[in-house]
């Protein structure tokens, strides 16, 4: 079981009879709860960046955000003791934000939407080079709500926006177009410039 | 400056440049970007748009015609992603959108809508090339309105292939010609009142009918009468036809089809004179069939014994049944689901099962008596006994359906009889005698963000961003039973037995004739007044015969009047 939502973990509890007892229990999340039942609690696992540094992480948050982690890691090839996962395309900085979303993400999978939405908002504050990293990034591990996440905030910048702000936005210096073409488009359409 | 556009290219520019209602969408011609094939063979260093531009000027009426463009933009995109690689290492700091791997663009991409995709094409070539060939596209037209019938293209220099940008904006381009001028037809034939109208417009015909029992084929473009049914034995209240069959509802609680028949170049043989085994009569409601629809496998029925019908069309059997409280004025099938009206309460049910997904109670004050739906079923419209027109959404996630109501709109004096749609135009016939033409497509994009969040936040309703009705069509002093949308017309028919149909497929052209002919005066005008300001300016004091020659000569050979010169310019 590597895909986890609250709904089937207390499913699974209430099939075996298990009821959270003292107050210390009740407390945790659900995957806590399970993780300790498996035996190995929070089991962790380490993704290496492409400048080699080495970043350890619970093993049940990125299995429930990267779909190529998940991949990896039921396919039986990653063994817990001794390997690695090498992502040699995302540098560590990336990487490190990336960790943070899925970590404070699986953690307050239960706070109300404003407060994710804040959150959320507050991670993408950041300069474009950094926000397409994340998107290189979160395209290769396929991280779905992320992407999800900065297509939205790329759509929001584009709307609603006249083209030379888009172009200066956007950082397009060349447009490519000849100059004969480019007084074309903006005799035909004023109103987008 | 070289680059004059081929004829082609300046329709479609001037066409967009009276976009205003939808403030256009910044459609370069493929060709433009096609100018290029030159490119690849570049050297790739130099990214100076000048030596690009020499390039391109000896090429400028090669590429001209449409059909290469394809292969052009193909070229000329290879050429231009190296570039942008080296765009990238120049100018270092800062990275561009332009740097991330297409297929990610492209995802970007889907989020925008029809306006910002249009203006994200203009932004640069690479953008252009991504945006024009998206397939978002295609799913902005099928939302709205039916796929054309596409002839698969064999080969790929088919002149007519067209993309699905260009039909897109050509489409919305054409939706404006209902504010233009029309023309209109006046079709007699019908010896009592008309209660119904259908317009074809695959095949280019009109069905009506009404009290006189027969049901009537007309030919959309000349308003000529192809046929006429013999009497069926009773009013007919409801007509409903797509290529295969037509059928009828009259008050007797039968349908009367009519299956196509092979070669006939109207479909439907009417008259009945050939061997019987293209009509049948379905019976199993117990009173008045007041409304009819068709898909592609069944026929939908709306009695006022209350009930729905649902037939299927190779059995010709009905297969479900619906009740309701009340009579059953209309109904609008889409896909797995089917609204209907009954009393001034408005239904959804879902087909499969039979259930019903959710009722509307008292849309309206007093009977509701005409339905339409958009195309992808989203969207409703309902027009009552008082007069007025709401507009509800369907929100369906998963497990329940919720109709939350839009806008409304109070433009009769009367009942309000049908309604009919067709992006983004919503028509209304009413007793007082009166269209009322109303563009919905303001309300339907807000509606769509705030669907796009599906959180359990109430949809409020925006009395102030609801504009009355763009257009009102007048002057019959009598009741109006029916209309019917589609084709650039509208066709019309109400108690005085007369069916009208307004045609407004002109009214682009004609509204374009009418500004270049302003555009070209006015520009006469600025080039007469810079004549003179010239003239009198240079020469001092002896301005007045020579400005006044001047401007004689200057009418005469730039002003080559279609009505010949007039009697005061000839010298």
């Amino acid at each position: 079981m590597t895909q986890l939502d609250r709904l089937s973990v207390y499913h699974w509890l209430n099939a075996w009879c298990i009821k959270p007892v003292g107050g210390a229990l009740v407390r945790q999340e659900p995957e806590y709860i399970l993780l300790a039942l498996m035996g190995s609690p929070l089991k962790k696992i380490m993704l290496c960046s492409s400048e080699k540094e080495i970043f350890s992480v619970e093993e049940q948050v990125m299995v429930q955000h990267s779909v190529i982690i998940n991949n990896m890691i039921e396919d039986g090839s990653y063994n817990h003791e001794e390997s690695k996962i090498p992502l040699d395309c995302v540098d560590s900085k990336t990487l490190k934000k990336v960790i943070d979303y899925c970590t404070h993400h699986t953690h307050h999978h239960n706070d109300n939407q404003e407060d994710l939405e804040a959150w959320d908002a507050q991670f993408l504050n950041v300069d474009s080079n950094g926000l397409y990293d994340l998107l290189m990034a979160a395209n290769y591990l396929e991280i779905r709500n992320l992407l999800d996440l900065i297509y939205g905030t790329i759509k929001n910048m584009i709307k609603g926006k006249k083209i030379d702000e888009i172009r200066r936005i956007f950082n397009i210096k060349d447009h490519g177009f000849t100059p004969e073409e480019e007084e074309q488009n903006r005799k035909e359409y004023p109103h987008f410039y | 400056m070289a680059f004059r556009c081929p004829r082609s290219t300046t329709e479609v520019s001037e066409k967009l440049v009276d976009f205003v209602a939808n403030p256009g969408i910044g459609i370069v011609e493929p060709t433009l970007v096609s100018h290029k094939p030159n490119s690849e063979g570049i050297s790739i260093s130099d990214i100076v748009p000048s030596t690009k531009g020499e390039y391109r000027k000896g090429d400028s009426l090669k590429g001209a015609s449409k059909f290469n463009s394809k292969k052009g933009i193909k070229a000329s995109g290879s050429g231009l992603n190296q570039s942008s690689l080296t765009a990238e290492v120049v100018y270092d700091c800062r990275r561009s959108i332009t740097d991330l791997p297409p297929a990610i663009i492209s995802e970007i991409l889907n989020c925008l809508d029809p306006k910002d995709l249009g203006i994200v094409s203009c932004v640069s070539t690479i953008l252009h090339r991504l945006a024009s060939e998206h397939h978002a596209w295609k799913e902005f037209y099928a939302e709205r309105w039916e796929l054309p019938a596409v002839p698969v293209a064999l080969e790929l220099d088919v002149a007519d292939e067209k993309s699905w940008k260009e039909l897109f904006v050509e489409r919305e381009f054409r939706s404006k010609t209902f504010m233009g001028r029309y023309t209109m037809d006046v079709l007699y034939g019908h010896t009592e009142a008309v209660r119904t109208v259908f317009l074809l417009a695959s095949a280019k015909l009109i069905f009506t009918s009404g009290y006189d029992s027969v049901v009537r084929m007309w030919d959309m473009e000349d308003g000529l009468s192809i046929a006429s049914s013999r009497p069926l034995g009773c009013t007919i209240r409801a007509v409903a036809a797509d290529r295969r069959l037509l059928v009828a509802g009259g008050t007797d609680g039968f349908i009367h089809c009519w299956r196509a028949v092979e070669g006939l170049p109207h479909l439907f043989d009417l008259r009945g004179s050939q061997d019987q085994n293209t009509e049948v009569r379905l019976w199993g409601h117990e009173g008045p069939v007041t409304s009819l629809a068709l898909d592609l496998t069944r026929i939908y029925s709306g009695s006022w014994d209350t009930t729905v019908r649902v037939w299927d069309r190779h059995s010709m059997k009905c297969i479900e049944v619906l009740r309701h409280s009340d009579w059953v004025y209309g109904l609008v099938p889409h896909d797995t689901t089917v609204a209907s009206i009954s009393g001034s309460d408005v239904y959804i049910w879902d087909t499969n099962s039979g259930s019903l997904l959710t009722i509307i109670f008292s849309a309206h004050v007093g009977n509701t008596y005409a339905l339409a739906r958009s195309h992808t079923g989203d969207f409703l419209f309902t027009g009552g006994e008082d007069g007025s027109i709401h507009m509800y959404e369907i929100i369906d996630d998963g497990c329940e359906a919720k109709a939350w109501q839009v806008a409304a709109w109070i433009p009769h004096t009367g009942p309000v009889y049908s309604l009919a749609f067709e992006f983004p135009w919503l028509v209304s016939a009413s007793s007082d005698g009166k269209l009322a033409l109303i563009d919905v497509r303001k309300l339907l994009r807000t509606s769509r963000h705030a669907l796009r969040k599906r959180s359990s936040k109430v949809k409020y309703f925006d009395a102030g961003a609801i504009e009355p009705p763009q257009r009102m069509l007048h002057g019959f002093k009598s009741n109006l039973f029916a209309v019917d949308i589609g084709a650039d017309r509208i066709v019309c028919g109400g108690e005085e037995g007369v069916v009208r149909i307004w045609d407004f497929s002109h009214a682009l052209e004609i509204e374009r004739r009418a500004r270049a002919l302003r555009g070209m005066r006015l520009e006469h005008r600025m080039r007469r007044r810079k004549l003179q300001t010239e003239l009198s300016s240079s020469k001092g004091g002896r301005s007045d015969q020579c400005s006044v020659a001047a401007k004689k000569s200057s009418v005469n050979c730039i002003w080559p009047n279609k009505r010949g010169l007039s009697g005061k310019v000839k010298a």
